[in-house]
Parts: C-alpha cells; structure tokens; sequence
C-alpha cells in the first residue's frame, strides 16, 4: 500500500463506491485476484476431497460386506 | 389383540429408525458440501473495499484492546477505508485510556463509544456503537466482531469482495479455535468448528439460507442493517440468529467465506463451554418458537422456509429427543420382541458407521491444519463406548473373541445374563451418554474427582454432551428461566497459526 502517492483509479468499482474516498494502489487488485483464484481453487478441491473420502468409506464397506462374515 | 400389538411395534420400531434421521441430515448436508465447488458465491465477487466500520463491544478489556485496535488497523485494506468504534461497556479498568491513547496513535481510524450503564448484555452495546454509526456518513459496511478474536490479514478483503453483489446482506468468516498451547476442550471445539462451521455453512450456501453468522465475525452492509432497522435484536440470547434470519426475510442473501479466517479463543473447560452453549441452544429454541410461520413454508421464504433447511435446523434443534426416544424404545423392544430389537439395533449403528466414517474423515479433509491439532478428539467426538458399539456392529466376529478374551483375563464367567445386561446397556447408551457428559460437568468443581470429568467426556462423547446442554436448554426455557447474558471468560491465548 501506498498511501500517500495519488494513483488514479480507473479499476476500482462496486455499488456504493464514492468519488472522494482515497486512491488504492493498483497492486491491491492484482492481490485480491490471486487471492480469488486460490479460494475458487480450494473449493474445486472439495469435491475431489469428498469422492476420494466416498470412495474410501464404499471401500471399507464392501470389504465389510465380501471379506468378514 | 395381534393387530394391537403389531401398531405397538410399529410405533416403536419407527421411533428407533427416528434415531438414524439426525445421522442422515448429517450426511446429506455433507455430500452437498462437493457441490460449493461450483455452487458457491466467487463467480459473483468483485473487487470491493467499502468504508467499513469495525464494532468492537469491550467490557474490561483493557490487557487485549490495544492489541486488538493496533491488528485491525493493519488489516490489509485500503488505507482511509477502515474505523473502528470500540463500545466500552462502563468498563471500569483501564479500558478506556488504552482505546484514547489508540486514538491519538491512530488520527481518524479509532473511535471510543462509552455508554455509561453497562451489564444489559452484548446486544445492547452493540446498539450503542450502531447507532453512532449509523447517524454519521462514514460507513458503507459494518463488521461485528468481538474483542478478542485474531482477524487473518485479508479476512476482512475476503469478506467485503462478496459486498460488490448488491443481493449480499451479510457476511461471515471462519471462526477457527486458536488456543495456544490448546487443551482437550479446545481441540473438541475446534473440531466441532470443522463440522459446524467450515462443513455446515458451506452446505448452508449451497441451499441458499444461512442458520447463523459467526456473532465474532459478521459483516453487514450498511442498506441490508438499516433495513431489518439498524439494531440487534436485544430480546433473546441468540441475536446472532435472528440478526441472520432478518437479514434474509427482508430478501438478501447472507454469505458464509471459508476461506476469511478468524481466531477466537474457545472455553477450556466444560463448565464455560455449558454456559455458553446452554446460552446458544435456549437461543435456538427462542428462533424456532419467533419463526415458527417460516419452518417447511416455502411459500413464506424460498430459502429459509425449504423443506432441507428445516431438516438441517430441527435434527440439530431435536438431537435429543430423537436419542432418547430410539433408546426408550429399544428397551421396551428388548424386553417385548427381542430379535426386532436387535435388528433394529444393528441397523441404527450401521448407519451410525458410516456417517461417523464420512463426517469424520471429510471433515479432516476440509481444515488439515486443525485437523492436524485434533485429529484424536475428531475420532472420539462421540465418545468411546459409541466406538466400541460401532466396532462391534461393523466387525462382530473381532468384537466378540476380543470380549470373551477380556472377560476371561478379568475372571468374569459368560453368561447370558452378563450378555444380556450389556446389550441392555448398549440399548440405553444413546441417551445414557447424555446423562454421563452432565456428570462430567458436575465433577469438574468437585474437589479431587476434577480428573474424572475429562476421561468420562472422552467415554461419553462430545456430541452426547452438546446434546445434554440441548436438553438443559429445552429445561430452562420451559421454566422461564432467567435470561442471563454470562460473558464467557476470556484468557487472551488465542494466537495466529503460525
């Protein structure tokens, strides 16, 4: 962040996004999209995670089922 | 008389089957949890950094608030975009000098609200710094946050970016348990975190309806606040809820972010945790009798009043009436129709398994880095002798020559009354548990038999012991008992993964 250096801010939007409020260095956007891209990345993962733990658990029961009486 | 006898078996064999409903609710709400993956709200972010304003409720907290102020000064957030109002509720330490001298540190960033009549409870102190707030221009979101709990750097950017959706009321963090060095409690709560937190309203945003915004984390935009009136409801013990309930009846949406982590220090000890959960649960019976118009009326509100979300919301709410009615009626069942009993038994526990086996290992999955600090609690959240219940439905022919081995090395004879009195017993377990997670609260101040009440939450369960403060909650509220606001006591150990 750079406080002080008056940076124009093309980029900057959202709904209540006032003329007045400070300058936001251009970075912080680059930032938040990384940012955004690993959040997005860890959610596509859960669904790996959770088949992979599925197929665990039918695992352990068909074994169960075939391999114990 | 044959006709009469066949309903009575049918009602109790419905009841025990009863008993497996909360175990699917569970498994159902995690095998959707795979669908956030596409059904969740990134695809509708943008970058937003609202002026925010940051409420701070401080009751004598002189020895964390400065900390406090200086780590939410440098979130990393836009600088000029960010105020915090600390609401000093008549503290009388020195909680006010730290937050002026915070103020003189810190030109424009930091505002003390004192409210001079202090004691009312969180909401009401809440209330005075809202209303500050809102009388003045400055914010375009509010963040709610208690005084102790640690905010990630970017837990704040993470949570302002879903605000760029003019359809998001609210927001909520993460609340991960961050004791340092933490004890067994802390590591069954920030278990628990796992699975109500990160695993439920995941499930929750896929549905579309959020049960309840993290009271150490909620975000609000500045219209969503003012129109459910800019207050917290200050009539129940669970203004988290309703302040998530409203904020949806008046038609937004509010938004759980995993990935925005907050740490908050969790009750190290049974008795805290009693009282704050028994102040929890009472809440929940107060939101359930407030909104009984919304419960499976999708005409009322599509996404709280689905038939899913009630599911979800009346198996937790109901957890123990559904344990003791399927053990009342094994008993009976065990002492009317012997081989029904055990089948039905067998089938309880099997299903038992499975969403125990599920639950647990995806849970491990979703947080590894608290999974790693719990893993042991994870395994023994319902307790030892549910697990040994659960070994033997799963694996008989082990379970038995391990049991008649151990009776042998114990001198004990087999016999078929022993059989049959810990088969009785096993029928009682699902509510027995309960009743032996309150005697481990009530040994925790009795002297030297303190050292037992671990051991028996750990034989007992953590879920048999949430349940018994459900129980007691149910108790109190049809007793009318007393509304009392117990601010859970607070250590400052709470510390940021490393």
């Amino acid at each position: 962040m750079t406080p002080d250096t008056p940076i124009p801010d093309p980029t900057r939007t959202g709904p209540q996004y006032l003329q007045d409020d400070p300058p936001i260095d251009p970075a912080w956007y680059l930032l938040a999209e990384e940012t955004l891209r690993r959040d997005q990345h860890f959610e596509r993962m859960l669904l790996v995670k959770e088949l992979a733990v599925a197929a665990i658990v039918i695992a352990l029961i068909l074994l169960r089922i075939f391999l114990i009486h | 008389m044959s006709i009469l006898l066949d309903g009575v078996y049918g009602v109790l064999t419905a009841l025990v089957l009863a008993g497996a409903i909360p175990l699917l609710a569970s498994l159902y709400q995690f095998a959707i949890i795979g669908r956030h993956s596409i059904h969740n709200h990134y695809t509708k972010v943008a970058d937003y950094s609202p002026r925010c304003a940051i409420v701070v409720p401080a009751w004598n907290e002189g020895a964390v608030i400065g900390a406090t102020i200086d780590r939410l000064v440098s979130l990393t957030y836009p600088p000029g975009s960010l105020r915090v109002y600390v609401v000093d509720d008549a503290s009388t330490d020195d909680t006010p000098d730290v937050v002026k001298a915070k103020m003189r540190e810190h030109p424009g960033a930091v505002a003390h609200v004192r409210r001079e009549q202090g004691g009312q409870g969180k909401a009401h102190t809440l209330n005075a710094g809202l209303e500050q707030i809102l009388a003045e221009d400055y914010a375009q979101a509010i963040l709610i946050i208690d005084a102790d709990v640690i905010f990630e750097r970017d837990a704040l950017s993470k949570m302002t970016r879903h605000l760029a959706d003019p359809e998001v009321g609210a927001v909520t963090a993460y609340i991960k348990e961050g004791s340092q060095p933490p004890n067994w409690m802390n590591r069954f709560i920030g278990f628990e975190y796992i699975t109500a937190q990160a695993a439920a309203r995941r499930a929750q945003n896929v549905l579309g309806a959020m049960a309840c915004l993290a009271g150490g984390a909620q975000l609000h935009s500045r219209v969503s606040l003012e129109a459910i009136g800019g207050r917290i409801d200050t009539s129940s013990l669970a203004e988290d809820t309703f302040t998530t309930f409203m904020t949806q009846l008046e038609g937004r949406k509010a938004v759980f972010d995993g990935n925005a982590v907050v740490w908050a220090e969790e009750p190290a000890e049974i008795t805290g945790l009693w009282k704050q959960r028994l102040r929890w649960a009472r809440g929940n019976v107060q939101v359930t009798k407030r909104y009984r118009w919304v419960w499976f009326r999708h005409d009322r509100d599509p996404r709280l009043g689905s038939f899913t979300f009630a599911v979800f919301w009346f198996t937790i709410f109901l957890m123990p009436v559904f344990m003791i009615a399927a053990s009342t009626s094994l008993v009976i069942l065990f002492f009317a129709n012997f081989p029904l009993s055990w089948t039905l038994f067998h089938c309880l526990w099997i299903i038992n398994a499975v969403v125990y086996l599920f639950v647990t290992l995806f849970s491990f999955t979703i947080d590894p880095y608290t999974a790693r600090r719990t893993w042991v609690q994870g395994f023994m959240f319902p307790g030892a002798i549910a697990l040994l219940i659960i070994l033997y439905t799963c694996v008989p022919p082990l379970f038995t020559v391990v049991l008649r081995e151990g009776m042998v090395w114990l001198g004990i004879p087999p016999s078929h009354l022993f059989i049959h009195v810990t088969i009785l017993f096993a029928y009682i377990w699902l509510a027995g548990s309960m009743l032996v997670a309150w005697c481990a609260k009530l040994l925790e101040h009795r002297g030297k038999l303190r050292i037992l009440s671990a051991p028996l939450i750990y034989i007992a369960g953590y879920g048999p012991l949430l349940c018994a403060i459900t129980f007691a909650a149910y108790v109190a509220e049809a007793r009318g008992a007393e509304m009392k606001w117990d601010k859970t006591e607070k250590t400052g150990k709470v510390a940021l993964a490393a």
